[in-house]
C-alpha cells in the first residue's frame, strides 16, 4: 500500500552499504549525500543550533563504525535519526556535567526551533512554525517526523524510543493543536 | 471541528502529502478526500506544514566522508587470516583428542616380543613389562619363538588349576610390600595350560 518510493530508497541504501562493505569508498559518499540534509534538519529540530555540521558528521561516524549491526530490513534514515537523537542527548548530558547551563526540556527545543524561523522565507511558513512551537516536545518531534520526513508510526517509535500507539496519539493531538492555531 | 469516520484513510494523509503511496491507494485517498470535509481541511494543514520544512545548508559531504572509518577491501589475506588459523588449530585439537579417546577405549597394550630366557622349565619364559591386572580383556600377544599357536591372557583366573593358583599365591606372598601400581621387574611369568600367564 505504502512506500513504492521508500522501498526503492531502502533497497538503494542496502546496495550502497554492501558496496561500502566491499571496500568501495564512493558508496560512502553516496550514502552521506542522500541523508546529510535530512540529518541537519532533524538536528535543528532537536535544538542543535551552533554545531549542526559536527553533529551530522559524528552521527555518520557512529553509524559507519557500527554498520555491521544495521538490520537489513530497517530503514537507514530511521536508523540515522535514532543515532543522531542519542548523540544529541549524550552531548547535552556531557555539557551539563562540565557545568554548562544546558536546557534539555521543551523550552530549549522551542528556542532551537525558533532559530529555524530565520530560514523560512514566507509568512505562512513562519505561522506554521509558531503553531508548532506551541506543541510539547514529543508532539512536535512526532509531528515533524510524520509530516515533514514521511516516517511511519513504527519508525517514529523506534527513533524516539516510544511505542507506535503513543506516537499515533501524539500525532493526532499535535494535528488538532496546529489546526486550531491556524484556524484562529 | 468535523471528524472523519474513515480513520484508515485519514491515517494515510501524511503519506499522501509526501507522495509515498502506490497508485491504487493514492486513488482511494483522493476519492475519499473529495467527499470528506475533515480530511480536506487536514490536508490543507499538512501541505502547509510540509511546505514549511526548514531549509538547512547542506553539510560538507567531503569533510564528513574524510572523517569516516575506512573499510578494507576483502582479499586473499582476509580469507586465510586469523579465523582460518583458529579453525585449523581447533580441528587439530579435535583430531588429537578423538584419537586419544579411541585408544583409551580400546585399552590395547602393545607388549613387545619378549626374549627367551635361558634356564626356564616351560620354554616360554616372559617378563611382564606392563601391569595389566585391572583389565579383564584378553590381549593377544605375539607368541615367543618355539611356542607358536599358544595364546596368552592376563588376569583370567578361571583358567588356572588348583595347583597353579596355589603357586601364584605363594609367589605373591614373596612380593609382599611391593606397591600394586608399580611394575614388578624381573619376576618371571610362565604360560599356563589354559593360556594364562603365571
Amino acid at each position: 500500500m505504502i512506500d513504492a518510493t521508500q522501498q526503492e530508497d531502502a533497497s538503494l541504501d542496502r546496495a550502497l552499504i554492501e558496496q561500502w562493505k566491499a571496500g568501495d569508498q564512493r558508496a560512502a559518499t553516496s550514502i552521506v549525500e542522500r541523508h546529510a540534509e535530512a540529518l541537519a534538519r532533524f538536528a535543528g529540530r532537536l535544538g542543535v543550533t551552533d554545531d549542526v555540521d559536527e553533529v551530522v558528521q559524528d552521527t555518520f561516524i557512529r553509524a559507519f563504525a557500527a554498520m555491521d549491526s544495521f538490520r537489513a530490513d530497517a530503514s537507514l534514515r530511521t536508523w540515522l535519526f535514532t543515532i543522531e537523537r542519542r548523540l544529541v542527548i549524550d552531548r547535552r548530558r556531557a555539557q551539563s556535567r562540565r557545568g554548562h547551563h544546558v536546557e534539555i526540556d521543551d523550552a530549549h527545543a522551542i528556542s532551537g526551533f525558533d532559530a529555524l524561523d530565520a530560514l523560512m522565507a514566507d509568512e505562512a511558513a513562519q505561522r506554521v512554525a509558531r503553531a508548532m512551537a506551541r506543541l510539547t516536545r514529543m508532539q512536535r518531534d512526532v509531528f515533524t517526523l510524520r509530516v515533514q520526513e514521511g516516517r511511519s508510526y513504527k519508525e517514529i517509535a523506534e527513533i524516539l524510543g516510544s511505542t507506535e500507539g503513543s506516537a499515533r496519539v501524539h500525532y493526532h493531538n499535535a494535528m488538532r493543536a496546529v489546526r486550531e492555531y491556524l484556524d484562529d | 471541528m468535523i471528524e472523519c469516520t474513515t480513520t484508515e484513510l485519514q491515517d494515510l494523509l501524511p503519506d499522501f502529502v509526501t507522495g509515498a503511496l502506490d497508485d491504487i491507494t493514492m486513488s482511494r485517498v483522493t476519492s475519499h478526500v473529495s467527499r470528506c470535509q475533515a480530511c480536506t481541511e487536514e490536508l490543507v494543514v499538512l501541505r502547509a506544514v510540509r511546505a514549511a520544512r526548514p531549509r538547512v545548508p547542506m553539510p560538507d559531504v567531503q569533510q564528513i566522508v574524510a572523517a569516516l572509518p575506512t573499510r578494507q577491501r576483502p582479499g586473499r589475506g582476509a580469507m586465510f587470516g586469523r579465523s582460518a588459523w583458529r579453525m585449523a588449530a581447533a580441528l587439530g585439537i579435535i583430531i588429537a583428542g578423538g584419537a586419544s579417546l579411541q585408544l583409551a577405549r580400546r585399552g590395547l597394550v602393545s607388549v613387545p616380543p619378549v626374549p627367551e630366557r635361558p634356564g626356564t622349565t616351560d620354554g616360554a619364559p616372559l617378563v611382564a613389562n606392563t601391569p595389566t591386572f585391572d583389565t579383564a580383556e584378553t590381549v593377544a600377544v605375539r607368541a615367543p619363538i618355539g611356542v607358536s599357536g599358544v595364546s596368552m591372557s592376563y588376569g583370567d583366573l578361571t583358567d588356572l588349576s588348583e595347583d597353579e593358583l596355589q603357586r601364584m599365591l605363594e609367589r605373591l606372598d614373596k612380593w609382599d610390600g611391593a606397591t600394586s601400581t608399580e611394575p614388578l621387574p624381573g619376576v618371571p611369568l610362565s604360560v599356563t595350560a589354559g593360556g594364562g600367564i603365571l
